[in-house]
C-alpha cells in the first residue's frame, strides 16, 4: 500500500512539475493572490466564478487550477493582520495577537519574512503527513466520532482561556459571552429560532468575520487615532524600520521544535472533520504561550506569536484534504468549493478517487504545494514595500482600514447589516482593550461554540441511548489528559514561581 | 441564488448560467443570498418585482417542509412563483453502516419490534427528518432521532462507525457511500427504482402498487391500497425537486419566452455534456404539475411530524 501511495505521489509530482502543467497551479496562484488585494472579492467567490470557466476542461488542468487557487487564496489575510491588525481570514486572526505589536515596534519585515517562510515548512509538514496517511485515512478520521471532537473543542477551549494570564476570571467570563453569541440562530438540533428577535439576520447567527474585524481591527483603529500617535510603526519613513525577512527566517530555525509541534497540531486539527484552520492556528497559539518559559511576553510583539499560527494554518492544508478526498466533508469554504468543482468533473470523494485516480490526488496535493512555497516567495519579495505601508500617516490608514472592515464585513455574506455588527465589535473592542478584557477568548468561544453543542448533544444522547462504550475510544482518555494538564499546569507554576521568589 | 458561492444549487445556477445566457442574448448576474436555510433569497426571489429580470432556483421539499413547520417566512412554492422549469430531483434512501447487522429493511422492521431504532439528521425540522417520520409511522418502525450533525456526511460517518441504526438522505449525495461499500441501501422512498446503478438492484421500494409499505401493510392486514398512496404522497413530495422560477405574476408572453428557453437549455445536449451528475430535468408544465401535487401531498405528513415533534420535545 505505502509502496503504491509513493508511487502515485512520484506520479502527481511529475505532472505537477511538468511543461506546460506548471503553468496552471502557477496561474491560479497569482490569479488569487491578485484577488486577495482587492478589499470585497474573497478566495472563495474567486473559485465559484473558476467554475463556468473550466467547465469544458479536462480533470487534470482543473486540478491543477484549483490547487494553485486555494493556496492563493490565504496568502494576503496573514500580511494585512501583521500590518494592519485586519486578519484577511479567520486563521490569520492568531497572527495578529503578536504580529501586529512587531509591526508597530518596526518589525513589520521580520513578521511578515517568519509567517511566509513558517507557513510555507508548515505545509510541506502537513503534506508529508499526509502522505504517510493514505493509506490510513478511513481509520484516522473514523476515529474522531461525537466524544472525541467534543472534548478536542473543550481542549481548544480551556487552552485559550489559559493562555490568557493572569486574566483568567476575564476571560472565562469572556468564554461564557462567546458560548452566549454563539446559541443565537437556528438551534442546530430541534431547528428552533433562539434569540433572533424575528428578524431573519440573526437566523444563521453572529458571523465570526464581522466580529473579528470589529474586535480587532475597527478597535485598534480607534485606539490608533485617539492615541495621537502619527504613525503604526511609531516611526517616520522606511529608513527607520528593523528587522528583516532573514531575521524572521532564522526564527523559524531557532525555534525548530515549536514549529514541528505546531505543524502537528495544524494537521492533526486539519483531519478532524468539520474543524477549520481557525481553531488550528488558536491551538498553536495556545500551545506556544503554555510551553514558553517567559510566556508573559506573548501579545506584546514574540516571534513565536507569529511562527506557531503560520505553521498550523499551513499545516493544515494537507491535512484537511484527508475528509475532503475520503468522505468528502470539508473543512473550510475553499474547500467545499474545490470539491464542488471536483463533483463537476466526475471526480466524486471516496474510495475509488483514493486508489485509481491517486495521482489525481497528488497532482492536487502537489499544486498546493507548490502553490503555499509560491505565495510565501512572492510575500518574501514585497516585503519591503509592504513593511513601509507601516510608516503611513494614522489618519491615512484609519479610514482605509476602517473602509476595509466595512467591505470585508459585507463581502462575507453580502449582507449590510454585518457592516453595522462590525462597527458595533468595533465599540465593544475599544472598550475591551481599554479596560483590560481579553478579545480572543470571545472569538474562540464564537468560534468553537456551535460544534460544542452540537458534540455534546449528540455524545449525550448516545451515551443515553447506550451507544457510546468508553472502554473502546482511546483518544478520549487521551484528551481527557490534555484538558486536565490545562487546568493543573498553570496552579503548579504559579506555586514554583511563588516557592522560588519566597 | 438562495445559497451562498459554491454551496447549495449555486453550482447549479453557474452550469445553467452561460447556457441560458447564450439562449436568452441576456447577461444573467448570480446573486448569491445565502441564509436562514434559503429563506432568504426565497423571499427575496417571490418579492421580486415580475418582470422577466429575476429568475432563482428553490428547493421545493425544503420549502414545503419549512411551511408544515409552521415557519410563516416560507413562501408557498404554489402560489408565490411562476414556475420555469425543473432542473434536478432526487429521492432519499435509508441507509445503514456496512458492518451493521440490519443488513435489509426487513431486518430493520424486525429488530424495531424489540428496540428503538437510532436516526442520525442534522435537525429536527429538516426535510429528512420529516421524511424518516412518515417513513417510520407507514411502517410501524420506532425510531429514535439524534438530531444536531453538522451535515450529511457527518450524519452518515455516524452511520459507519455503528454510533447510529440509520441515516437517510438523496441517494445523489450519498450514493458515493453504498457504492464504496462504506453504506448499505435498506429502502428507497420513491416510486419506482431511482438509479439504474448496480447497488440499488435489491433495494425495495417504498411506494408504487406493489412497494414495500403497500406489502408490509399487507402482511399485518392493514389497507394496502391507503398505504401506498401514502407512501407515493411522501415520494412525490420529498422528489419534489429543484426547480428554475420567476416571481408570480409575470406577463403571460415574458413568461412563455422564458418558460421556452428554460426548456430548450434543460433539455440541450450541452447541459449534459458539462456535468457527470444525473440531471433529472422537466419543462415548465410537467414541473409545474409535479410542484401542485407535491404541494397537496405535504399536509398529510403532518401527523406523523407532530407525533414525532411531541416525543422529541417530550
Amino acid at each position: 500500500m505505502l509502496e503504491f501511495t509513493l508511487q502515485a505521489a512520484w506520479e502527481g509530482l511529475g505532472l505537477v512539475f511538468s511543461w506546460p502543467n506548471i503553468l496552471y497551479p502557477l496561474a491560479g496562484t497569482l490569479l488569487a493572490m491578485t484577488v486577495a488585494f482587492l478589499p470585497g472579492v474573497s478566495g472563495v467567490t474567486l473559485m465559484a466564478l473558476a467554475i463556468p470557466f473550466t467547465l469544458t476542461w479536462e480533470p487534470l488542468p482543473v486540478v491543477l487550477t484549483f490547487g494553485g487557487l486555494v493556496g492563493g487564496a490565504t496568502f494576503m489575510g496573514s500580511i494585512t493582520a501583521i500590518l494592519f491588525n485586519v486578519p484577511g481570514t479567520g486563521p490569520s486572526a492568531a497572527t495578529l495577537l503578536d504580529g501586529y505589536p512587531l509591526a508597530e515596534q518596526g518589525h513589520a519585515r521580520t513578521a511578515i519574512g517568519c509567517a511566509a517562510f513558517s507557513s510555507a515548512l508548515g505545509s510541506t509538514f502537513g503534506i508529508l503527513v499526509l502522505i504517510a496517511l493514505v493509506p490510513l485515512m478511513t481509520r484516522a478520521i473514523l476515529a474522531f466520532g461525537p466524544p472525541e471532537l467534543l472534548l478536542l473543542l473543550v481542549w481548544g477551549l480551556s487552552t485559550i482561556v489559559v493562555i490568557t494570564r493572569g486574566e483568567v476570571v476575564r476571560a472565562s467570563i469572556a468564554t461564557g459571552l462567546g458560548l452566549l453569541l454563539a446559541l443565537v440562530g437556528h438551534d442546530p438540533l430541534t431547528g428552533e429560532l433562539r434569540f433572533t428577535f424575528g428578524s431573519l439576520f440573526l437566523w444563521d447567527g453572529i458571523g465570526l468575520v464581522p466580529m473579528m474585524l470589529g474586535l480587532f481591527s475597527v478597535a485598534e483603529m480607534v485606539d490608533l487615532s485617539v492615541s495621537g500617535r502619527a504613525t503604526i510603526s511609531k516611526m517616520r519613513g522606511a529608513g527607520a524600520l528593523t528587522g528583516s525577512v532573514v531575521d524572521g527566517a532564522r526564527a523559524v530555525f531557532a525555534n525548530f521544535g515549536l514549529f514541528v509541534r505546531s505543524a502537528l497540531i495544524g494537521t492533526i486539527v486539519g483531519i478532524v472533520p468539520g474543524v477549520g484552520g481557525t481553531v488550528a492556528s488558536f491551538l498553536a497559539y495556545g500551545h506556544a504561550v503554555q510551553t514558553a518559559k517567559d510566556p508573559e511576553r506573548f501579545g506584546r510583539g514574540d516571534i513565536r506569536g507569529v511562527l506557531a499560527p503560520e505553521a498550523a494554518h499551513d499545516a493544515k492544508d494537507g491535512g484537511a484534504l484527508v475528509p475532503v478526498l475520503a468522505f468528502g466533508i470539508p473543512g473550510s469554504d475553499a474547500t467545499a468549493v474545490l470539491m464542488a468543482a471536483l463533483l463537476l468533473h466526475g471526480l466524486a470523494p471516496g474510495r475509488e478517487l483514493m486508489t485509481d485516480k491517486l495521482p489525481l490526488v497528488f497532482v492536487l496535493i502537489w499544486s498546493l504545494f507548490l502553490s503555499n512555497w509560491v505565495t510565501s516567495l512572492v510575500g518574501v519579495m514585497l516585503v519591503g514595500p509592504l513593511a513601509r505601508l507601516t510608516t503611513l500617516r494614522v489618519r491615512v490608514v484609519a479610514p482605509l482600514v476602517f473602509t476595509l472592515a466595512a467591505v470585508g464585513a459585507f463581502a462575507d455574506q453580502q449582507r449590510i447589516g454585518d457592516v453595522v455588527l462590525a462597527f458595533g465589535f468595533g465599540a465593544a473592542g475599544y472598550y475591551m482593550k481599554k479596560h483590560g478584557w481579553p478579545r480572543i477568548p470571545l472569538v474562540v468561544a464564537l468560534l468553537l461554540g456551535a460544534g460544542l453543542e452540537r458534540n455534546l448533544h449528540i455524545t449525550s444522547r448516545l451515551y443515553e441511548l447506550g451507544r457510546i462504550d468508553l472502554t473502546a475510544r482511546p483518544i478520549v482518555f487521551g484528551l481527557v489528559a490534555l484538558i486536565a494538564l490545562n487546568l493543573v499546569v498553570p496552579h503548579v507554576r504559579a506555586r514554583r514561581a511563588r516557592e522560588v521568589r519566597a | 441564488m438562495p445559497n451562498a458561492a459554491g454551496g447549495g444549487y449555486d453550482t447549479e445556477s453557474r452550469l445553467l448560467q452561460p447556457l441560458l445566457a447564450r439562449r436568452l442574448g441576456a447577461d444573467i448576474v448570480i446573486d448569491n443570498q445565502a441564509g436562514a436555510g434559503g429563506l432568504v433569497g426565497a423571499r427575496a426571489i417571490a418579492g421580486a418585482r415580475p418582470d422577466g429580470a429575476t429568475l432563482g432556483i428553490l428547493g421545493v421539499p425544503g420549502l414545503l417542509v419549512a411551511s408544515l413547520m409552521g415557519e410563516t417566512h416560507a413562501p408557498d412554492p404554489v402560489t408565490a412563483f411562476t414556475v420555469l422549469g425543473r432542473i434536478a430531483r432526487s429521492w432519499h434512501v435509508w441507509g445503514t453502516g456496512a458492518s451493521s447487522p440490519l443488513s435489509t429493511i426487513d431486518a430493520v422492521v424486525a429488530a424495531s419490534a424489540r428496540r428503538p431504532l437510532i436516526c442520525a439528521i442534522n435537525e429536527a425540522g429538516s426535510a429528512n427528518f420529516v421524511s424518516v417520520t412518515a417513513t417510520a409511522a407507514l411502517l410501524g418502525i420506532d425510531v429514535e432521532f439524534v438530531g444536531g450533525f453538522a451535515g450529511t456526511r457527518s450524519a452518515c460517518l455516524a452511520a459507519m462507525r455503528g454510533d447510529v441504526d440509520l441515516v437517510c438522505f438523496n441517494f445523489e449525495t450519498i450514493g458515493d457511500l453504498f457504492k464504496a461499500g462504506d453504506l448499505r441501501p435498506l429502502l428507497q422512498v420513491s416510486v419506482e427504482r431511482i438509479a439504474k446503478d448496480r447497488v440499488l438492484d435489491d433495494v425495495p421500494v417504498l411506494g408504487g402498487a406493489d412497494g414495500y409499505a403497500a406489502r408490509h401493510a399487507r402482511s399485518r392486514g392493514r389497507d394496502a391500497g391507503a398505504t401506498g398512496e401514502a407512501a407515493d404522497g411522501l415520494a412525490q413530495v420529498m422528489g419534489g425537486g429543484r426547480i428554475l422560477v420567476a416571481p408570480a405574476g409575470l406577463p403571460a408572453a415574458i413568461g412563455r419566452c422564458l418558460a421556452d428557453a428554460v426548456g430548450d437549455v434543460l433539455a440541450s445536449a450541452e447541459l449534459r455534456a458539462s456535468t457527470t451528475r444525473v440531471l433529472d430535468t422537466a419543462p415548465a408544465e410537467a414541473a409545474r404539475a409535479d410542484v401542485l401535487l407535491a404541494a397537496r401531498m405535504a399536509p398529510r405528513l403532518l401527523p406523523a411530524l407532530r407525533a414525532a415533534l411531541a416525543r422529541m420535545r417530550a
